[in-house]
C-alpha cells in the first residue's frame, strides 16, 4: 500500500509529469535522425577508391573463380574497389528487384539471358549501345552470335533493337559418364550417342543384380529440369515449344510429343532412368556413387567433377535422338541498371568489359567463354573435357524468349515432372500446360 | 467536479496516451500505411521498378478468382490449416495435460518440447528432408521394422502436404503447449478436488472442468495457429518447393511468385487481400464458436 500511495503521490506533482512527458517526447524525437546521409557522406569522403558493387548468384565453386578474377581486376586497376555480393539464386531476384525499384541497385549485376527481356520491359536495364560502340567497347563480331541475338532486344514503341547486356559465358549440357560402369560390363566407350546406340546402351548399363525389380545400377538420367530436355529434344525433332507471334504453345505438336515420349519411356517403359519423383534429390549423388552410368547435366558441374580424384569419368556430347542436332544452353549476362542514385557509369563499364575479356579465366568456374577468340585460345582448348561442350555451340538452342518465361516455366515444370514420372496422365498434363501457357501469353506483360 | 480536477484528469490522460505514441507511430508506419498502400496497389497494374502504374479497378480481384493456380493455392492452404490447427492443438494440449500429470522430469520435458520452436526453419527443413528421404530416411527405416515399404513422403502428391503439416506440428507444438500448460495449472485445485469427491473420473474432469476453464487459452491458440498456418510458406518452401504437381503450392507461394518473380505487384496485392479476408473469416468463425465470455470462478 505504501508503494502505491507513493506512486500516486508522485504523479500528482505537475512538474514531474511535465518532465516525464518531455522525456518521452525527447526519446521519440531522438529516434528520428534529421540528417540520415551525414554519416555516409563522412565515410565516402574519406575513401579514395571508387567502389563498384557487383551482384551475382555464384554460390558454388564458381564464386571462388569469380573472386579470383575480381581480385585480379583490383590489382590491375588499383583505383577501383569491387564489392562483390554473392546471393543464392533463390533470393537473388527478390533482392535485385527491390534494389532496382528503390534506385539503389548494384553497379553491375548478372541475369540469365532468358530473364533479360522481362527486366528490359520493366525499364530496369540500361541500353549499352553507346558503350559497346564507344572507344572502350566490346568487339561485337567476336561474341557468340546466337547469344548476342538474345541480348539485343526491341522494346515495343522503338524502331530498333538495343543491346541490354554483355554475355559473360555460355553453358550448355552434355553427358557425364562413369568409365568404370562401362568397363565392368565390357561395354566399349562410345564416341557419341545417337538413336542407333543410345537406347541399347542405356538398357545394357541398367543392372538389377538382386532381381528385386529395382535396378542397382541405372543406365542413364536426364538430369536437372525436365523442361531443358523438352526444349532440346523438341528442337532435335525439328519443332519448338512456343509460337510467340500467334500466342500458341506447341507442346501438343508431333515434335514435342516425340520428345515427351522419350522422357516418359526412359522411366516407365525402357526403365533405364530412376524416377526423379522418388529420387530427384539423390540422382547426382547416385551418379557420383557409381549407381548411374550416364548423367546429363550442364557444364557448370565440371567444377565439382574436377576435384574427384578417384572417380574415372568422361564427357560425351548430348545424345542426338531426333533428326537433327540440338542442345539447350543459356548464358550469364552482365547488365547495368537504368536507374541508379549511386552508379559510377565509367567504372562499372570498365569492370564489366574486364569480366567479359576474361572469359577463359571464368571458364574455370564451369562455363564456356562467350567469345570466339577465347574459345579458340590455347588456354581454353587445352582444357580437358571442355572442348566437348564447346563443340556443341553451333547446335545450341535457347529456351523461349518470352517476357513471361519464368512464370511459364514455373507453371509447367511440376506438370512435366508428374507426367514424366507417371503420376499424372501425360495427355492431361499436356493439355494443362498448353492451356496455362497460352493463357499467360494472352495476358502478356503486366 | 472542479475545473482544476478536470484539467488534471485531461493532463493525466494525455500523459498516459503519450506512452503509446512510439508504438502508435510504428503501428502507423509499418502496418496502417502499408495496408492502405497495398490496397491502392491492388487496384493498379504497377511496374514496381520504373514506378509506372495504371488504375485497373477491381480487375486484379476478378483475375485472382479466375486463376486456377491461386484457387489451388487457397485450397492447399485450407487443407494445411485444418491439419495443423486441429492436429497441432490437439497434440499440444495432450502434451500439456500429460505434463501436468507427471512429477518427474517435468521441466526437462517442457524444455525438450520447446526446443523445435527455437530452431530456424531452414535447419529443421533440411533435417526433415533427410528424415523423409525415400531411401536413406530414418522414418522409412523405422517403418521398415513393421514391414512397411519405403514411402515417398515428399514426392507423392497425396502425402507431401501432410508431411509438411507433420513437420509444422512438431515445430510449433512447444508454444501452444506452454499456453495450455499455464491454463491448466491456473485452474483452482479445489474444483478438481470437489469433482473427485463427487466421483468424477479423469475423462469427465477433462471434459467438464479443464476444457471449459481453459477456453480463452484454446481460443488464443486456435486463432494464432490459424493465422500462422494460413501464412505458411517457409516450411513448404524448404521441404519441397511447390511440391509434386503443386501439392504444396500455398496461397503465399502464389503471392510471392507473382510479386517478386513475375513483377505483378498489383495482382499480388489483390491476392494478399483475398488471403487476409480468408484469415478474417476463419478467425471470426473461431470467435463466434469459442469467444463467449463466461466466468466460472
Amino acid at each position: 500500500m505504501t508503494i502505491l500511495n507513493q506512486s500516486l503521490h508522485w504523479m500528482q506533482w505537475p512538474e514531474n509529469r511535465l518532465k516525464v512527458a518531455s522525456l518521452i517526447l525527447l526519446l521519440t524525437l531522438s529516434a528520428c535522425d534529421p540528417f540520415p546521409g551525414s554519416k555516409q557522406q563522412a565515410t565516402s569522403t574519406t575513401t579514395e577508391k571508387t567502389r563498384i558493387s557487383f551482384w551475382n548468384g555464384f554460390t558454388g565453386p564458381d564464386g571462388q573463380t569469380m573472386w579470383e578474377i575480381v581480385r585480379q581486376f583490383e590489382a590491375d586497376y588499383p583505383q577501383y574497389e569491387v564489392e562483390m555480393e554473392i546471393i543464392p539464386w533463390s533470393t537473388y531476384f527478390d533482392k535485385l528487384m527491390v534494389s532496382l525499384g528503390s534506385g539503389k541497385p548494384p553497379d553491375v549485376f548478372i541475369l540469365h539471358e532468358n530473364e533479360l527481356v522481362n527486366y528490359v520491359l520493366q525499364d530496369a536495364i540500361r541500353p549499352l549501345d553507346d558503350l559497346v560502340n564507344g572507344p572502350q567497347g566490346v568487339p561485337v563480331s567476336d561474341c557468340l552470335s546466337s547469344i548476342w541475338e538474345r541480348v539485343r532486344i526491341k522494346v515495343p514503341g522503338q524502331s530498333e533493337a538495343n543491346i541490354y547486356g554483355i554475355p559473360l559465358d555460355c553453358h550448355d549440357e552434355a553427358v557425364y559418364y562413369n568409365k568404370d560402369c562401362f568397363r565392368q560390363l565390357g561395354v566399349p566407350l562410345p564416341e557419341q550417342l545417337d538413336r542407333d546406340n543410345f537406347f541399347h546402351l542405356a538398357r545394357q548399363l541398367t543392372i538389377d543384380q538382386d532381381k528385386d525389380g529395382r535396378p542397382d545400377q541405372w543406365g542413364f538420367v536426364f538430369g536437372g529440369s525436365v523442361r531443358r530436355h523438352l526444349y532440346t529434344l523438341t528442337a532435335q525433332f525439328g519443332g519448338q515449344f512456343l509460337d510467340r507471334e500467334n500466342g500458341i504453345c506447341l507442346i501438343d505438336q508431333p515434335a514435342s510429343q516425340k520428345a515427351l515420349q522419350i522422357l516418359y519411356d526412359a522411366i516407365n517403359k525402357d526403365g533405364y532412368m530412376p524416377n526423379p519423383i522418388h529420387d530427384g534429390s539423390n540422382l547426382w549423388q547416385g551418379f557420383l556413387q557409381g549407381r548411374i552410368a550416364m548423367y546429363t547435366d550442364g557444364i557448370w558441374m565440371m567444377n565439382g567433377m574436377k576435384k574427384l580424384a578417384d572417380f574415372d569419368w568422361g564427357v560425351l556430347p548430348y545424345p542426338q535422338l531426333g533428326d537433327q542436332k540440338a542442345v539447350w544452353a543459356s548464358s550469364h549476362v552482365l547488365c547495368l541498371p537504368r536507374f541508379s542514385d549511386t552508379i559510377d557509369g565509367e567504372a562499372a563499364w570498365i569492370f564489366l568489359t574486364y569480366l567479359s575479356n576474361h572469359g577463359v579465366d571464368w571458364s574455370d568456374g564451369g562455363q564456356l567463354p562467350a567469345r570466339y577468340s577465347q574459345l579458340a585460345s590455347p588456354d581454353f582448348t587445352q582444357k580437358e573435357h571442355y572442348p566437348v561442350f564447346a563443340a556443341q555451340i553451333p547446335d545450341i538452342i535457347f529456351g523461349p524468349n518470352d517476357p513471361n518465361i519464368i512464370e511459364i516455366e514455373t507453371r509447367m515444370e511440376p506438370c512435366l515432372l508428374s507426367a514424366m514420372s507417371g503420376q499424372q496422365p501425360m495427355l492431361k498434363m499436356v493439355q494443362e500446360i498448353k492451356g496455362s501457357v497460352e493463357s499467360i501469353l494472352r495476358r502478356g506483360v503486366d | 467536479m472542479t475545473t482544476e480536477y478536470k484539467r488534471s484528469k485531461n493532463l493525466q490522460s494525455l500523459i498516459h496516451f503519450s506512452y503509446t505514441v512510439p508504438y502508435l507511430l510504428l503501428f502507423l508506419c509499418w502496418l496502417v500505411i502499408p495496408i492502405i498502400a497495398g490496397f491502392l496497389v491492388s487496384l493498379t497494374k504497377w511496374t514496381f521498378i520504373s514506378g509506372k502504374y495504371q488504375l485497373v479497378g477491381l480487375k486484379n480481384y476478378v483475375d485472382a478468382f479466375a486463376d486456377e493456380l491461386f484457387l489451388k493455392g487457397i485450397q492447399n492452404t485450407i487443407y494445411y490449416t485444418v491439419m495443423t490447427v486441429i492436429g497441432g492443438n490437439l497434440f499440444s494440449f495432450f502434451l500439456a495435460y500429460g505434463l501436468t500429470r507427471v512429477q518427474r522430469f517435468r521441466n526437462l520435458f517442457r524444455k525438450v518440447f520447446f526446443i523445435p520452436l527455437l530452431l530456424s526453419v531452414g535447419i529443421t527443413g533440411i533435417m526433415w528432408r533427410w528424415l523423409y528421404n525415400t531411401d536413406f530416411g530414418l522414418l522409412n527405416y523405422y517403418l521398415g521394422f513393421f514391414g512397411l515399404k519405403n514411402t515417398n513422403w515428399l514426392g507423392d502428391a497425396r502425402i507431401s502436404m501432410p508431411a509438411v503439416a507433420l513437420m509444422a506440428i512438431w515445430g510449433s507444438c512447444g508454444f501452444n503447449m506452454l499456453i495450455y500448460y499455464a491454463g491448466i495449472r491456473e485452474i483452482p485445485t479445489e474444483l478438481k478436488e470437489a469433482a473427485t469427491i463427487d466421483g468424477a473420473g479423469g475423462f469427465y474432469q477433462l471434459w467438464s472442468i479443464i476444457l471449459p476453464l481453459i477456453r480463452p487459452k484454446i481460443l488464443f491458440c486456435l486463432v494464432m495457429s490459424t493465422i500462422g498456418s494460413i501464412q505458411v510458406f517457409d516450411r513448404a518452401y524448404m521441404l519441397t518447393g511447390v511440391g509434386p504437381y503443386f501439392a504444396n503450392y500455398t496461397a503465399i507461394f502464389h503471392i510471392y511468385y507473382q510479386a517478386f518473380r513475375y513483377f505483378r505487384m498489383g495482382y499480388a496485392s489483390a491476392c494478399a487481400f483475398v488471403l487476409a479476408l480468408l484469415i478474417l473469416a476463419f478467425t471470426s468463425l473461431l470467435f463466434r464458436f469459442l469467444g463467449k465470455h463466461e466466468e466460472y470462478y
